[in-house]
């Protein structure tokens, strides 16, 4: 994926992995400024449009939704880089990582059990999350049930925000995370003669394969306990392993926390039965670099990566400086399928553009 | 200036409450002869036209032709705080103004001001030519609406078909089919008038028309007019002052 055109501008290419939710084919519609929901600072975040439910019939009933992706910046030691017949002189390599929008709405969310809203539709729920449309569009209705309470009548799904169900989605994925770093920490260990055994015996340490930076497991990864090679040196490895496999359970919840803000962090923390030490023992941007061969850091692109989307973008935030509202029915129209109608322009005489002039 | 007086407010509200799910942003076009909107849906298949002419208000002084962007959802909630007997009153500056205040006056001890931020908004004006329709059906608006919403049931696309024994409209979907027909009658009750030249017949989205009936209080009998492969007009006449048009496109089956 690249973006290029002006002299300014900066190229982003990503190889894509197979990522799951992820189509490797699309590429970055478009930058947004999102506001980070750790720190509720305006960052670049790229949309990617994608299927849900995809299948292969053309009744418009796959949904399109955004996903939404960070830019984490690998500082490496190359001075250019040769994208098709261009030579890009940027010394970083950028990965493109995929956020769970879910955090997004999060950030909006209180972490007091007392103050839990009532129960709403969907769309409901989102409109009054207050997020950026383009968040809302990347948080599919069933995602939602991961962190909501939910009933249905009539056909319609009603959710709640539910602390309680939230806190034990954020621990699966905590363990999830957890279970990549182990992953990509085996690799570094088995450079170093330690072998590793997985649940099921028949498999060996290193089914990953190569790793990416963003921490998405691979396709049926294993699980994987570290064992040492030998007897005699049992004892000191195994304490090493143990300590070594404690930093990086807590490099996982720290780089969780990096997606939640103050006060989902302190809940999460206590939730877990931890402090809040453990996310004051590692400098943030280097969390992840312990535990893998990439370091990773959580610097933003904040240059112009694509100049021509972002000018457009604060035009357009200028033309229209009143949140735009929409009503229930405009959601649900906009699901209606219009195959077979022609535009209205097609009908009628030429359309005159008329603009209010705005001073 | 422009300043506008509506003594049953109302009206405007119900206006608004029946285009407010098709139209997110529209500008309010105010001349001296009326205000006027005219707006598409976000997928450009239907089309709002409304029109009050300035003999609908009490008092109506627009100095210069404006454009007042407004956003129907945020006009929505300001007017759920009307009254039901109170009269709203327009007042917005000539030069690209900032905001619209309405006054909402109910007797004589009660008065509520608001002020609606405006936006910028880019339109598409169509010309919608006055073209005679072959088929013209004016029916009462709530057996319209009971009609649109009882067959919804049944699936998302509606054939209106206009021939000699009246109006059939059907739908065909996965539990079964149904057909409502509707005969010209002279009863004052429910009465249906229909002029017809040719028969036609046409498919169209249900859940548009749905959203059209959301008109319904604005007036007792709503005129259906089709013609072969162009857009069907359901309009809502507001008395004598003007009118809710609304315009869809037919489906049309591909080769």
């Amino acid at each position: 994926m690249s973006d290029a055109s002006k002299n300014n501008k900066k190229w982003i290419v990503a190889m894509m992995l197979d990522v799951p939710g992820i189509d490797c084919n699309t590429s970055i519609g478009k930058i947004v400024k999102l506001r980070d929901p750790n720190t509720n600072e305006n960052r670049d975040y790229g949309l990617m449009a994608a299927t849900i439910g995809g299948n292969n019939n053309n009744n418009n009933q796959d949904k399109q939704c955004n996903k939404i992706v960070e830019f984490q910046s690998l500082p490496a030691d190359f001075s250019s880089f040769i994208v098709g017949r261009h030579i890009v002189k940027d010394g970083n390599i950028y990965v493109v990582n995929r956020i769970d929008p879910l955090f997004f709405y999060l950030s909006t969310q209180s972490v007091d059990d007392g103050q839990q809203e009532s129960w709403q539709p969907f769309d409901q729920n989102l409109e009054n999350s207050k997020l950026p449309r383009e968040v809302c569009e990347a948080i599919p209705e069933k995602q939602m049930a991961h962190i909501c309470s939910t009933f249905s009548n009539d056909d319609v799904c009603y959710l709640k925000f539910n602390v309680e169900k939230t806190l034990k989605w954020l621990q699966k994925k905590q363990e999830r995370l957890f279970e990549s770093l182990i992953i990509q920490d085996q690799r570094n260990r088995k450079a170093k003669g330690i072998k590793y055994a997985s649940f099921n015996n028949n498999k060996t340490g290193v089914t990953g394969g190569s790793m990416s930076a963003n921490f998405n497991l691979p396709p049926q990864a294993s699980r994987l306990v570290a064992v040492t090679s030998s007897s005699e040196d049992k004892n000191s490895s195994a304490a090493e392993l143990s300590n070594n496999t404690k930093a990086i359970k807590t490099e996982s919840i720290q780089i969780m926390c990096n997606y939640l803000n103050q006060d989902w962090s302190k809940k999460f923390i206590e939730y877990l039965g931890c402090t809040m030490e453990v996310i004051s023992t590692t400098n943030p941007t280097n969390k992840a670099a312990g535990v893998s061969n990439n370091v990773v850091s959580n610097a933003v692109i904040q240059q112009n990566i694509d100049d021509d989307i972002s000018s457009k973008k604060i035009a357009e935030a200028k033309k229209k400086t009143i949140a735009e509202t929409r009503t229930m029915g405009n959601k649900r129209l906009a699901k209606v399928s219009t195959k077979g109608m022609k535009s209205m322009s097609s009908f009628f005489g030429a359309a005159v553009k008329t603009k209010k002039a705005k001073h | 200036m422009f300043e506008a007086q509506l003594v049953e407010g109302k009206t405007f509200k119900a206006i608004i409450e029946a285009i407010k799910d098709l139209v997110v942003d529209c500008n309010l076009d105010c001349s001296e002869e009326e205000v006027a909107i005219q707006s598409m849906d976000s997928a450009h298949v239907s089309l709002v036209a409304v029109r009050l002419s300035a003999s609908a208000f009490s008092n109506y002084r627009c100095d210069r032709p404006n454009s007042l962007g407004i956003n129907t959802a945020n006009m929505s909630k300001i007017l759920k705080m009307l009254g039901k007997d109170d009269s709203i009153t327009f007042k917005a500056e000539d030069e690209s103004p900032d905001s619209l205040t309405m006054l909402f006056e109910g007797g004589k001890s009660t008065i509520a001001d608001f002020e609606l931020k405006l936006m910028d908004i880019e339109t598409e004006q169509l010309g919608i030519p006055d073209t005679p329709y072959q088929c013209t059906i004016q029916m009462r608006a709530d057996e319209f609406q009971r009609i649109v919403r009882d067959l919804q049931v049944l699936g998302d696309t509606c054939t209106i078909s206009c021939g000699k024994e009246g109006v059939r409209f059907s739908v065909t979907g996965a539990i079964g089919n149904g057909n409502i027909l509707v005969r010209s009658s002279d009863e004052d009750k429910d009465k249906v008038t229909i002029n017809m030249e040719e028969p036609v017949e046409l498919n169209f989205a249900l859940r548009y028309l749905n959203f059209f009936t959301k008109a319904t209080p604005l007036a007792e009998n709503v005129v259906i007019s089709m013609s072969p492969d162009v857009p069907v007009v359901v309009e809502y006449p507001i008395e004598e002052f003007g009118h809710v048009k609304f315009y869809l496109a037919p489906k049309i089956e591909e080769d």
